[in-house]
């Protein structure tokens, strides 16, 4: 992490039409990368709890969600805070921005349904509905800019991008911030899934005191 | 580290990064939308901006990490409070055979 930083605020060159601001890039894209792969997870998650019935699956759905409405939350912060930047406004209703909101309310509504709706294998059905539902909003957000005509940025990285649009220094930097946050999120993800299976073996105990 | 970088960068001049928010409407269609023009005269003109994402950010994983622990420090006296109440319960067992 400290290398990421280095490499961020030290060593990478300076956009030329975008000036420091461009350095949100580097925490903005992998947050964008890892929110869309954990709603792909949870749902991948859910599908195999829905047909194995095993909980660990549940579980491992959970931890996804909360992680990735963690990621999906910072990506929208950071990418407010850059869209007044450099287009002064704080939102505009582009195709990727809106998609991305929508992927937003998806995991707001798993977690509510999980917490609010019915326990055990019903509720996580019905979560698993809305986790596929999510994933199918995934793609949507990748192709927006392809599909659509977006103010948001082209894509700079990917099969879809055009070659040399991004520097090389920059294409690094990005590279690390993103294995760097990918790490992250894996060693958070593992904290938060034997917290999970904690709490699920906690509750357990008390329906058997009781 | 992230500090000190963003402090030495902090100590060059530079210009209001800001656009006022009070003239500037809430959306517009994106169509209408144009780069701000002091990104393009003045490149250091927002490093505020970039301080608070990183400020965001770094608070959001530490707001996370810091909710998890304390679910784990209840997890844990909620752990020992149910070994407490079966202890109790195996003895009372006991002492009624």
């Amino acid at each position: 992490m400290l290398l990421c930083l280095f490499l961020v605020f030290c060593w990478v060159p300076t956009e030329q039409n975008l000036g420091v601001s461009q350095r949100i890039f580097y925490v903005h894209v992998p947050m964008a990368w890892l929110g869309m792969i954990s709603i792909v997870v949870v749902a991948i998650s859910s599908a195999i709890h829905l047909i194995t019935n095993k909980e660990k699956w549940d579980s491992f759905a959970y931890a996804n969600a909360e992680l990735g409405i963690t990621f999906i939350t910072l990506l929208l912060v950071t990418g407010i805070v850059w869209t007044k930047v450099t287009w002064g406004v704080w939102w505009t209703w582009d195709a990727r921005l809106t998609t991305t909101a929508i992927l937003w309310f998806i995991f707001v509504g798993y977690l509510m349904l999980r917490a609010y709706g019915p326990k055990g294998s019903q509720g996580a059905r019905y979560g698993a509905i809305v986790a596929l539902i999510g994933a199918i909003d995934t793609p949507i957000i990748y192709m927006a800019t392809v599909w659509w005509r977006t103010v948001h940025p082209e894509m700079n990285v990917g099969p879809l991008s055009e070659e040399d649009s991004l520097d090389s220094r920059m294409l690094m930097t990005l590279m690390i911030s993103t294995i760097t946050f990918t790490f992250l999120y894996v060693w958070i993800m593992i904290e938060r899934y034997s917290l999970r299976r904690s709490e699920i073996a906690v509750d357990e105990l008390y329906q058997k005191i009781s | 580290m992230q500090i000190v970088a963003i402090i030495l960068l902090l100590a060059m001049p530079g210009g209001e990064a800001l656009a006022d928010s009070e003239t500037d409407p809430l959306t517009i269609p994106s169509e209408q939308l144009s780069p701000q023009e002091n990104s393009t005269t003045d490149p250091e003109a927002n490093l505020p901006a970039l301080f608070a994402v990183y400020t965001i950010t770094w608070a959001g994983f530490f707001a996370f990490a810091f909710v998890m622990s304390r679910r784990q420090k209840e997890l844990r006296r909620e752990i020992d409070l149910l070994k407490t109440t079966l202890k109790e319960r195996d003895q009372n067992t006991e002492k009624n055979e």
